[in-house]
């Protein structure tokens, strides 16, 4: 059943997003010629469409942003929570597939947005041979932090890709504990929700820097001196990373037990 | 064979006031039952709960022998008294929606009744008035094969007109294992197509009979005892 919910997911959240992505690659394109033109063109007149073209695209990356962001928390409250969700809740679906079917589509459009986003940038910035130059200096680059500070550059992309997808997730989980736990109350659901997310926000980095001073008092000396650069760096990497895979966890179980036992629609 | 629906001392509160009290039921299969009482009676929490959409602070629910949950909601088909449809579909997008989640669902039934009302079928949501949305959400609904239905005030925003041929839609489109549950308060509108009637006020039921009872001992109707009953 999570592959239909997902269908529907992507129909419902494609139709806003896919427009907005052609948008912002027509207007790269539109930057390209615009500034490939020499700026004594009319006299110094093409300026004017520059300036306007430069700045309509820089709204556009904001704007991706802010629909990503709007489309996950509608999704997920506008779907599940108000009269919508009298639907989706009599669906003979579990609760874990219609959690999940929020976020798979939220991540992917996370990643999607950046994607997207570098894409016009390399628009943007390409010239012939850019690419081959692109590529010779990544590879220069890693040579480099593995030549000088003896890092494994593969071991460091794959931790660090890690990372963002965690936390892209644990955001994503946090939001949506926020929401289940604000229509807990019967009035100022939207409110209750902020403050819910204030309250999660307060109480996990508490216990994260509970966490990092535990971490200190069991043995600083250790950690200061007899570690090398690399080993601190993969210990920071993974200790972010399963950090991030608690978050998730907690956000997720107050999501479902919410949904699943606390469900109180309008 | 068991019924298609028990409540065991059902109490549901909403802060501090109790929207049902201690409520018993048995509903058996095969039945049309008029859930009847005045506004905030607890109608809509009693079907609510039946589908899993409120949990009881106390008591329980069995649909089929089984609490609400995926089980459940395969055998029962809900009409909420709201308009539970998103604006972005056609209906033909909703038909093909019901088909991929309900497997006892009709599509050619649902086709069938759009073309009976005058609906087109891929005309938006968006462009449609609250009563063309309540009767789509009622040809979904009822294009059901199911055990139970449940129709929480299925007539009220539709015209005279639309109105018999949907009490009509419900009589004649239910299997006879079924039951069909129909909340409302205008009773007389409904009060021919029903088998059994229910009682409630302020999370009480009050009475359970059959209509036949009713017409027999009393020697009125429905409507009338109604009002005898829920006198202000």
């Amino acid at each position: 059943m999570l592959g239909k919910l997902l269908k529907y997911e992507f129909k419902a959240t494609a139709r806003s997003f896919l427009p907005l992505y052609a948008a912002l690659i027509v207007m790269s394109l539109i930057n390209k010629l615009l500034f490939s033109i020499n700026s004594n063109f009319l006299n110094g007149a093409i300026g004017i469409p520059q300036s306007i073209s430069a700045m309509l695209y820089g709204f556009l990356i904001i704007a991706v942003f802010v629909l990503t962001v709007i489309v996950m928390i509608q999704r997920f409250y506008k779907n599940l929570l108000s009269d919508e969700g009298y639907l989706m809740f009599t669906l003979p679906v579990k609760t874990p597939s219609l959690i999940f079917s929020k976020l798979i589509n939220a991540t992917v459009w996370m990643l999607c947005s950046i994607a997207v986003t570098v894409v016009s940038v390399l628009i943007l910035a390409y010239s012939p041979g850019m690419f081959s130059d692109l590529a010779a200096a990544i590879v220069q680059f890693f040579r480099n932090v593995d030549l000088q500070l003896g890092i494994n550059v593969a071991a460091a992309l794959v931790e660090f890709i890690l990372m963002v997808l965690t936390t892209i997730l644990s955001s994503v989980l946090m939001i949506y504990a926020s929401i289940a736990l604000g229509q807990l109350m019967n009035k100022h659901r939207v409110l209750a929700s902020f403050g819910a997310y204030l309250v999660l926000n307060t109480v996990m980095s508490t216990i994260f820097m509970i966490g990092m001073m535990i971490l200190g008092l069991i043995n600083p000396d250790y950690f200061m001196f007899h570690i090398s650069g690399e080993a601190a760096l993969h210990l920071i990497m993974w200790g972010l990373i399963l950090y991030n895979l608690v978050c998730c966890a907690a956000y997720y179980v107050i999501t479902h037990i919410m949904l699943k036992k606390h469900l109180n629609l309008e | 064979m068991n019924q298609i629906l028990q409540c065991r001392n059902l109490t549901k509160g909403f802060s501090g006031r109790l929207a049902l009290n201690n409520v018993n039921l048995d509903i058996e299969r095969g039945r049309i039952i008029g859930l009847l009482g005045p506004n905030g009676s607890g109608k809509s929490t009693l079907i609510k709960l039946v589908n899993g959409l409120l949990t009881p602070n106390a008591g329980t629910v069995l649909v089929n022998g089984q609490a609400p949950g995926i089980e459940s909601k395969k055998v029962v088909s809900y009409l909420p008294e709201r308009t539970y449809l998103n604006d972005w579909m056609r209906v033909s997008n909703l038909i093909s929606f019901f088909s991929d989640f309900y497997s006892d669902f009709d599509a050619k039934k649902a086709y069938d009744m759009l073309r009976r009302l005058n609906i087109n079928p891929q005309d938006r949501l968006k462009t449609m008035s609250k009563g063309t949305k309540e009767k789509v959400q009622l040809i979904l609904v009822m294009s059901r094969e199911a055990q139970l239905y449940l129709l929480d005030e299925p007539i009220a925003g539709v015209d005279p007109a639309a109105r018999d041929y949907i009490l009509n839609t419900i009589i004649t489109n239910y299997n006879r294992e079924a039951s069909v549950i129909i909340s409302t308060h205008l009773i007389s509108d409904i009060e021919q197509v029903l088998d059994d009637v229910i009682f409630i006020n302020a999370g009480n039921i009050v009475l359970t009979s059959s209509v036949d009872q009713i017409r027999e001992k009393e020697g009125k109707s429905v409507d009338t005892l109604f009002r005898e009953v829920f006198r202000c």
